[in-house]
């Protein structure tokens, strides 16, 4: 499985932990995706909202906050590549508390497709990795890196 | 991943029955939990357990295609079920609330309630899926133009 990040879902993501109250995000988001397979991540907590489930599709994923339910987590947007197991995160928010909305505004949605479109056409993406806390991570905690610098994303 | 509707209906059926064979608003059942805490606590796990299979099988409900009269009608019937038996969760939910102690009952009342507003969040998510983004051809065009 590959997982790569756009610049638009880094901003967001970093404003989002600003917050206190989800501070605890990337944490949330390594359980949720990092840790589970392929299958896991489409079939639980997961709409396809449209493309097709051989190829590529595009889908909304429930975040669930650690100890509490999914309804108060985060949606996050995924362009996947069903046969090569690619995951592109495009956008994310909160459903609770600060910078939170029910759902993406549908013009905004299909102008954070179209910029994903041509970042991936020229290759502008960036392919991130877990970092587990056992693999001599100086934080002792699992963290998402860039595959290619070995930097920390958050 | 490919599932049929028919599947879905089947398998949320079955969960929906095992729920009703658990009625959880049985006064003179719940009287008698009350004095075995362990005893209550086990079908309200059963119950969150039924809600979250059925909240994922209503989300799967998007991985599907609806080709025939068939789908179209078992879809109805999917998605008329599932806000029924979301009511019928509230009640109990309710009901758990007013007669449960807080302070003993508080983390299972907490999953409870988020299982039943997951559940909820999942109707309308898949509703919304269903029967508008899959009509926004401009949008259908812009995600097949990706890949």
């Amino acid at each position: 499985m590959e997982f790569y990040f756009t610049e638009r879902f880094i901003d967001e993501f970093k404003k989002i932990i600003k917050a206190k109250e989800h501070k605890n995000l990337e944490n949330c988001f390594i359980e949720e995706i990092f840790k589970k397979t392929f299958d896991e991540i489409l079939k639980t907590g997961a709409s396809r909202q449209s493309g097709d489930n051989n190829n590529s599709a595009y889908i909304k994923k429930r975040i669930g906050k650690l100890n509490s339910g999914k309804r108060g987590g985060y949606r996050s947007y995924i362009m996947i590549l069903i046969k090569n197991k690619e995951l592109y995160f495009i956008f994310i928010h909160p459903k609770a508390g600060r910078r939170s909305m029910v759902k993406l505004d549908s013009n905004e949605e299909q102008k954070i497709i179209k910029k994903f479109k041509s970042e991936k056409k020229l290759k502008n993406l960036i392919r991130v990795e877990l970092l587990n806390a056992a693999d001599n991570n100086p934080d002792k905690t699992d963290k998402i890196i860039n595959s290619e610098t070995k930097h920390c994303i958050f | 991943m490919t599932i049929a509707i028919t599947e879905i209906k089947t398998k949320s059926d079955k969960l929906i029955y095992s729920y009703k064979k658990d009625n959880l608003s049985d006064d003179e059942r719940i009287n008698q939990f009350l004095d075995k805490i362990l005893e209550i606590r086990k079908p309200l796990q059963r119950t969150i357990k039924t809600i979250n299979k059925l909240d994922d099988l209503l989300l799967l409900v998007t991985w599907a295609d609806v080709k025939t009269k068939q789908d179209k009608k078992d879809l109805k019937y999917i998605f008329k079920t599932a806000k029924i038996i979301h009511k019928k969760f509230l009640v109990d939910y309710a009901f758990l609330h007013k007669r449960l102690n807080k302070k003993l009952f508080k983390e299972i009342l907490f999953d409870f309630k988020n299982a039943v507003d997951d559940f909820e969040d999942s109707i309308l998510e898949a509703e919304n899926v269903m029967s508008v983004v899959r009509k926004d051809k401009k949008m259908m065009s812009l995600i097949n133009s990706i890949f």
